[in-house]
């Protein structure tokens, strides 16, 4: 079997993890300050306008910077090594790329003069200085651009390849990419229709609930785009690792598509404690939301099932022999399993924050943090790190000496993250709120949260450790003197390689439509009717300097 | 290459858009029928506005159990929407001028400017500050022997043209920063506030462009005797006309001691 011989993307992938993990690096070191800031224990430089400042960086820098930039960098890869040909429009990919990295320096600088601390989700009426948006939207702007050529990538091969079905990890990526067009929709309308032109002075009211609404259609499906390359990695990549098959190639992109479809059309999910909205809008998209447990469901199926065909063919026997029987050993197998764990556990955090009345609970607590640093931080991130495991070597064109500190920084960060999290949740349930710079813990009432916090901070040094062996981990792969040049880089086999799908699951047209309906039907009546209401406007709030 | 019937790619096509479709239906009927009618019955709703009101669309008030209501007096009747903020823009500063001059420079000293430590300064005091004092006085949701007497004559219009006249930059000595005086406490407390009992920043809302609520005073080169008594006037709730007790819920929390030391620190030195 051969791969793609040439990899024409090696640079443009490698400056894009590379801008993606040093940029992580900075905000896990920011994380952690956060954390120590919250604990009993005092922080140095801590204030509020420091803390604020930092929580900007931190979420930004994780939420916006670590991801996009991943996620284009691994697409161009598996564009390129799943339709084994060379990658249309390098060009343009790398003027996105600098125009990615021009938006990031704007709002670095943005937020490190102060002028900007208005959290990741930028909580209009707070107004920052027009360039954080600005910036934010040459970023977004950019990975418009990877969008189409992910589009027009496989576009291009389905005409050169007629009745054959696209690759899995292909068809998974243009999906991401047609999510994240619809997904960016929300955000971008609130940003240059309401929040930059309030941040420019050309006008001085905002209107609250609409850019609320807005920024909530952007901000569930954002958290699938994040995910779904783990999900590439599960489906494409764990069942070859593991030296197994893919068990169904058709669950993989039903899968998909059900991402596709139902994460879009969810997105009040995020405002059931907001005035602006009628519970009848909250409880369908509640029940929409219901079906994201679906392709999860078929996942948390469809995988272990390729990994049990590998440990079966490794020799394992009875109910569970054959999970002692994997590849433990290898990176992208470890941290699959560890993902997995941690998905469990973040899954179930997930479900009480998606009921309608359960939230209230957990509303704007620890709970919220805690849950997403697990899925999220945990078992996105980590798949993250094996993937980078698993395509540095193609890249770099050297191999692992060994593979045992690698799959420490793994241990590491999953221990780490539910050393963390666990405690976090805790705080949540007991009342502990987020986006808070500092306790008072001399107050009798909220003193015996001290010790839990300090298990947190703990959490997050472990979690610092790993971020250092990871980057150490990779640096060492640039030095490394072995040149043994790894094999060809390939992708799972399904058991039943499809040698021809049905149309539907080749492409996405229907599904675009499909997406439209849902969306008007969510989000349609909402929208027109908080703008009929002509809702008072909130005064800007502009953050200061200094 | 076998092609694919387009017979059974149809079919596909909508067994999926049944599905899709289907399931939506089956998600809307709960939101919008059967949970507003399964709860219409405990709330005493008609099944007609029950069904409106999960489309947000109703204007019943709320469903009342044990009814009780909550005391709605306003603190301050002025409301900074966008009428408002245009009077105060487009206002008349000369107009605003002479009644500065014939009614107010007595006390507030020529131009806005005090010399009585008692009597505050208002020249390039916020506009939309001085109004909302001045309305406040009014409509006695701020009260004082002398101010409440000095507004009673004054129109709406006139006091948007004091407000304009007195916070434009007419050359005076007016409010802004002195020579800083070295207290580094207050000076943190000024900048950090005091996590510890939950005590903001003063700065975070005095501070210039620090994006307070748009009524916030400025504080720097105002009078300490004034200051230090507003201070204790909002700790003790004398005055109580600061929107959601933002001040008086700050002031509570503070030391007599931090009081007068925040006063000198505000005045400056000369
Ligand atoms: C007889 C003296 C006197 C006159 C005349 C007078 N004031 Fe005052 N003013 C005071 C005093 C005393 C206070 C402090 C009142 C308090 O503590 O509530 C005050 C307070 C104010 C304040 C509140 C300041 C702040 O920072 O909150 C404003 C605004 C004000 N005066 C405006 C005016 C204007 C405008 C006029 C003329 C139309 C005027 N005053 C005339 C004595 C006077
Ligand atoms: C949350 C925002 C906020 C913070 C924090 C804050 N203030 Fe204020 N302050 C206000 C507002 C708003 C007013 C005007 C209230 C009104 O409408 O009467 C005010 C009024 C005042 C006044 C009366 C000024 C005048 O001209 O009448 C003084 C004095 C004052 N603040 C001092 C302080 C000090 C000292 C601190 C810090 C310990 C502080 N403030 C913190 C918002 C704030
Ligand atoms: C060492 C590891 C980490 C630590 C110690 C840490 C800690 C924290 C803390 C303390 C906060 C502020 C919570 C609050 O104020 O309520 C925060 C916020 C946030 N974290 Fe992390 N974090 C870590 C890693 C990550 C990772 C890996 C991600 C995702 C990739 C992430 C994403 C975020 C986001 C998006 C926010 C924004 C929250 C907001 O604006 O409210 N963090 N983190
Ligand atoms: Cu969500």
């Amino acid at each position: 079997m051969e791969g793609w011989p040439v990899l024409t993307v090696r640079r443009l992938t490698l400056a894009h993890l590379w801008v993606a993990f040093a940029t992580f690096g900075l905000a896990v070191i920011l994380g952690v300050w956060q954390m120590w800031a919250r604990s009993p224990l005092p922080a140095p430089w801590h204030s509020p306008a420091n803390y604020y400042l930092s929580v900007t960086a931190h979420g930004v820098s994780m939420a916006y910077v670590l991801t996009t930039f991943f996620i284009m960098g691994f697409g161009y890869f598996v564009a390129e090594t799943s339709l084994q040909r060379a990658l249309p429009g390098k060009t343009w990919a790398w003027l996105a790329f600098w125009a990615g990295i021009v938006g990031v320096a704007m709002t670095v600088a943005s937020i490190l003069s102060g002028r900007a601390s208005v959290l990741y989700t930028f909580y209009p009426p707070m107004t920052a200085t027009p360039w954080f948006y600005i910036g934010l939207v040459l970023v977004v702007g950019a990975s418009w651009i990877w969008c189409v050529l992910m589009i027009v990538a496989m576009a291009t091969w389905k005409r050169e390849n007629p009745g054959r079905p696209v690759p899995l990890a292909m068809y998974a990526t243009v999906a991401n990419a047609v999510m994240w067009l619809w997904t960016t929709v929300g955000v971008a309308a609130e940003l240059l229709f309401q929040v930059i032109p309030v941040a420019f002075g050309w006008t001085q009211l905002i209107d609250v609930g609409l850019a609320r609404t807005l920024f909530s259609w952007t901000l569930h499906p954002i958290v699938y785009f994040w995910l779904l390359p783990a999900y590439v990695a599960f489906y494409t990549l764990a069942p070859r690792a593991a030296g197994g098959r893919l068990f169904s190639d058709t669950m993989g992109r039903l899968s998909f598509i059900l991402f596709l479809l139902y994460s879009l059309p969810v997105g009040l999910h995020h405002l059931f404690m907001d005035p602006e909205h009628s519970t009848g809008f909250k409880f369908l998209q509640m029940t929409l939301t219901v079906l994201v447990t679906v392709p999860t469901l078929l996942t948390i199926f469809t995988v272990p099932a390729s990994l049990e065909i590998a440990g079966r063919l490794r020799g394992g026997k009875g109910l569970f022999g054959w999970i002692g029987a994997l590849p433990w050993e290898r990176p992208m197998v470890l941290a699959t399993g560890l993902a997995f764990f941690m998905l469990w556990f973040g899954g179930f955090g997930g479900v009480i924050n998606m009921s309608l009345a359960m939230n209230a609970m957990v509303h704007n607590t620890s709970w919220v943090t805690a849950h997403f640093h697990l899925i999220f931080g945990g078992t996105v991130v980590i798949m993250y790190f094996a993937i980078a495991y698993e395509i540095w070597p193609t890249l770099q064109g050297r191999a692992f000496a060994s593979t045992k500190l690698l799959n420490l920084q793994l241990w590491l960060w999953a221990i780490g993250m539910m050393v963390m999290t666990i405690p976090w949740h805790v705080l949540g349930l007991g009342g502990q709120w987020r986006r808070v710079a500092s306790f008072n813990y001399a107050d009798p009432r909220i003193a015996g949260w001290g010790p839990w916090v300090v298990v947190s901070l703990i959490g997050g040094l472990i979690l610092l450790a790993a971020a250092v062996l990871f980057i150490v981990n990779l640096a060492s792969l640039r030095r490394a003197t072995i040149d043994t040049a790894p094999p060809p880089f390939r992708y799972a086999v399904a058991v039943h390689p499809p040698t021809r799908v049905p149309a539907i699951l080749n492409g996405f047209w229907f599904w675009n439509l499909c997406v439209a309906a849902l969306m008007a039907a969510a989000y349609g009546f909402p929208i027109l009717h908080g703008l009929a209401m002509h809702a008072p406007g909130a005064m800007a709030h502009r953050m200061g300097g200094g | 290459m076998t092609e694919i019937s387009p017979a059974t790619g149809k079919t596909w096509f909508m067994i999926a858009g049944a599905l899709v479709v289907g399931l939506a239906l089956f998600a809307a009927v709960m939101a919008f029928v059967v949970t507003p009618l399964s709860q219409a019955g405990s709330l005493g709703l008609s099944p007609w506005v029950a069904v409106c009101r999960a489309f947000g669309l109703s204007q019943t008030p709320p469903p009342t159990r044990g009814g009780y209501l909550v005391g709605t007096t306003p603190v301050s009747a002025v409301v900074f929407d966008r009428g408002l903020i245009e009077r105060l823009a487009h206002a008349d500063r000369r107009e605003g001028a002479r009644t500065v001059a014939e009614t107010c420079a007595v006390c507030h000293g020529a131009e806005g400017v005090s010399e009585n430590p008692a009597f505050p300064s208002l020249a390039d005091q916020s506009a939309a500050a001085i109004y909302k004092q001045l309305s406040d006085y009014k409509t006695n949701a701020r009260i004082n022997p002398v101010m409440s007497a000095v507004v009673l004559p004054l129109t709406d219009a006139r006091m948007f043209n004091v407000a304009a006249y007195l916070a434009h930059d007419n050359g005076f000595a007016g409010l802004g920063p002195r020579w800083p005086v070295p207290d580094p406490e207050i000076i943190a407390l000024v900048r950090d506030g005091d996590p510890g009992r939950t005590l903001p920043a003063c700065e975070s809302c005095h501070g210039v462009n620090a994006g307070g609520p748009i009524e916030t005073p400025r504080l720097y080169g105002q009078k300490q005797a004034y200051l230090l008594a507003q201070l204790q006037a909002y700790g003790s709730g004398a005055r109580r006309n600061d929107v959601y007790g933002r001040m008086r819920s700050v002031a509570q929390k503070l030391t007599p001691n931090e009081m007068t030391r925040l006063a000198a620190y505000y005045q400056g030195l000369r």
